[in-house]
């Protein structure tokens, strides 16, 4: 991924960047929001990374001349306000994700990865298909080796959002976020029980496990090694 | 003198002068006025008066000549209380009347003689110059003719009217302007001791309140709602300090924890230990992460120093959500979770809001109210005329009564709850929230248990 990291703090910024550059993306860096503006213009990247306070022209007032513009590259804001409403000022703005600061490496990189992707296929297919489990989204049936799997409403949605996101680390924040639509942290081990409920129901039984805990992080849904995935 | 020009200061006594001021020239106003129109009246009196005689004395030398005329003159002129009479020559020499000397320059023309002039009388008793309206005829045999009237009565009249009002005047004035400082005065000393009072609240002694007088006037009522302040201001002081202890308290151990765990890693020869070591650092410092987001939430929240928006919010949906999140957690641990909605309406409302406190509740109650053989967890949901009523009730320990308002606090764990883990906010949070949207939070005893019941106020 092409991944622009917009943020005036120097000592965060060339840690992110080359963090970023580890885990195999290419990362550069504006120091200030007007820098941003005209990098963003001028290149394509995959995902924008924002700060919400940045001198010159604040992160939210960036994205939102970019998006007047007809720019639509998604962007991920940063912010240390963290106020109740902030995140909907954000998306209002035309951010596409926010995160809180302090956040978690992890996090920041599971969620650009699915704001990268989301834009690849904005289109939808009707059948998502990880290995041998196939969910159809208009029926909204889900079979495991030609096994009908008999599916809650919102289990239908958790696994969804997991096939979408085949083979990339899903965090429980973002679950609850696009699952449930709830942005705050329960403190408590709900996601965990509704993931292994569903793991009940897709993995049981068969050889190869699908669905992965991915420990302190968060879950990840994959294809067993060798095998295609759609 | 500094008390003085203090005085000098207040409103009170810049009211007094403002009021004297426009009173005294509303005064000489109405004094000038009356005293000038009185005049007028007594003048056109006499004038009228001395009409009258002239009418009578022209009817008398019509009938009987002049030498008729002369004659009712003196007698006239003896009679006291009478009016002036002078009839000369055309030399000027008195030939008769009861007028003893006065300009004869003022005899030569006829008509009436005004401004009032100056004469003397033959009365002894009275030897200085007098005034006088009167009019001046010439008669035949070129003698001169004059029928007056003094006017010191009047005069006189007008002047004991014009001082009566300038006393009445001067005494109102005064009297408004005892009353006036004695109300300054009263007023300051009132404000002297308020400020007093708020010099030493300043210091820092925030039990302290300002004085009332017990009179219920504005002051009283002024100081009464700054006292109400104080106290808002005492509570929330009280809070920030309880809270910063508990805070350094209560993060105390996580962050004892966290330090252990580093020393464990840095110890940790092999590498799967130290890896292993590393995730709990991580989490433990997730975990302070979160404790500081909530506690900023709750002071956000409390503080509402920026409002939050809030739109219309169907409950329904947000319990819906916040049950179905919670059913496999609680068929987990074999707690019988039910779910009783009746009809609901909206609130206004924020939805991350209200759904964390209702997460907090229902976390609050499976972790702490599924302790005993008995686990089941009710929630219910309805409305009444104007609110929205939520419980959220288990069969557990329950919470003794003195310990229920406790609770609401930021940090405060009861003892039987030490075992499980928790941050001690989420019944504060929740308290925050539901006191955001003017609503109330209830801890109540479910026999056994504790059920807590919110109410929010419909959006009508």
């Amino acid at each position: 991924m092409n991944i622009l990291l917009v943020e005036d703090d120097d000592a965060l910024a060339d840690h992110l960047v080359s963090s970023l550059q580890e885990s195999g993306h290419e990362a550069s860096r504006a120091g200030d929001g007007e820098a941003g503006l005209l990098r963003a213009r001028e290149m394509a990247f995959d995902v924008l990374i924002v700060d919400r306070m940045l001198p010159r022209l604040d992160g939210l007032s960036m994205i939102s001349q970019l998006r007047s513009e007809g720019i639509q590259t998604p962007a991920l804001i940063l912010s240390a306000l963290d106020q109740v409403d902030d995140r909907v000022t954000g998306l209002r703005a035309g951010g596409d994700d926010y995160l809180p600061k302090p956040y978690a490496y992890l996090e920041l990189l599971a969620r650009i990865e699915v704001l990268a992707r989301r834009n690849e296929n904005a289109g939808a297919d009707t059948k998502l298909m990880v290995a041998d489990l196939v969910l159809d989204r208009i029926s909204h049936q889900a079979q495991r080796g030609g096994e009908k799997i008999v599916l809650q409403p919102r289990e239908y949605r958790l696994l969804e959002y997991l096939m979408r996101n085949v083979d990339k680390l899903v965090t429980r924040s973002m679950l609850l976020e696009n699952v449930w639509n709830l942005h705050f942290d329960p403190q408590t081990n709900v996601i965990d029980v509704h993931i292994s409920r569903l793991r009940s129901k897709i993995d049981k039984g068969f050889d190869q496990p699908l669905l992965h805990t991915v420990r302190g992080r968060g879950y990840r849904l994959a294809a067993p090694d060798g095998s295609e995935t759609a | 003198m500094g008390r003085f020009r203090q005085l000098l200061k207040t409103t009170a006594v810049r009211l007094t002068l403002i009021y004297t001021l426009l009173f005294g020239v509303l005064a000489v106003g109405v004094v000038a006025y009356v005293s000038y129109n009185t005049g007028q009246l007594l003048i056109s009196q006499i004038k009228s008066a001395v009409d009258d005689e002239v009418q009578r004395l022209s009817i008398i030398t019509r009938q009987g000549g002049v030498r008729r005329l002369i004659d009712i003159i003196e007698q006239r002129s003896r009679q006291p209380g009478a009016n002036l009479y002078l009839v000369a020559d055309a030399t000027g020499r008195i030939i008769a009347g009861n007028v003893r000397d006065m300009d004869r320059a003022l005899l030569v023309e006829n008509g009436w003689r005004s401004p009032p002039f100056v004469y003397y009388s033959f009365d002894e008793e009275v030897d200085r110059p007098l005034r006088a309206l009167a009019r001046v005829f010439t008669l035949p045999g070129d003698l001169r003719l004059l029928v007056g009237r003094d006017i010191g009565d009047a005069e006189r009249f007008r002047g004991v009217v014009t001082q009566a009002l300038v006393l009445a005047l001067t005494a109102i004035v005064l009297t408004g302007l005892i009353l006036w400082f004695l109300v300054g005065r009263r007023a300051l000393k009132h404000i002297d001791s308020v400020s007093h009072a708020s010099q030493r609240i300043i210091a820092g002694n925030l039990d302290e309140r300002l004085p009332l007088s017990g009179s219920g006037d504005e002051f009283d009522r002024l100081s009464s709602s700054l006292n109400h302040l104080i106290a808002r201001v005492e509570t929330l002081n009280r809070g920030v300090r309880e809270m910063s202890d508990n805070i350094a308290h209560d993060l105390k151990t996580p962050l004892t924890r966290l330090r252990g765990r580093a020393e464990a890693a840095l110890e940790g020869t092999r590498a799967r230990k130290q890896s292993e070591a590393f995730q709990d650092i991580i989490d433990e410092a997730d975990g302070l992460i979160r404790t500081f987001n909530a506690l900023l939430m709750i002071s956000q929240v409390e503080s509402g120093a920026r409002p939050v928006e809030l739109d219309s919010l169907a409950i329904e949906p947000v319990l819906q959500d916040v049950f179905e999140l919670f059913e496999p957690s609680a068929e987990e641990a074999g707690a019988d979770l039910q779910l009783e909605i009746g009809t609901i309406g909206s609130i206004r409302g924020n939805r991350e809001l209200i759904a964390q406190a209702l997460t907090n509740l229902l976390d609050n109650a499976l972790k702490y109210g599924c302790g005993g053989d008995d686990k089941v967890i009710a929630v219910s949901a309805r409305k009444d005329i104007s609110h929205v009523e939520i419980s959220v009730a288990d069969r557990g320990a329950g919470i003794e009564e003195e310990e229920r308002e406790r609770v609401l606090g930021r940090f405060v764990r009861l003892d039987s709850s030490r075992t499980q883990r928790g941050s001690g906010l989420g019944l504060a949070l929740a308290d925050a929230v539901v006191k955001l949207h003017a609503g109330q939070l209830f801890l109540e005893d479910n026999n056994p248990g504790l059920m807590v019941r919110i109410r929010l106020p419909l959006d009508l």
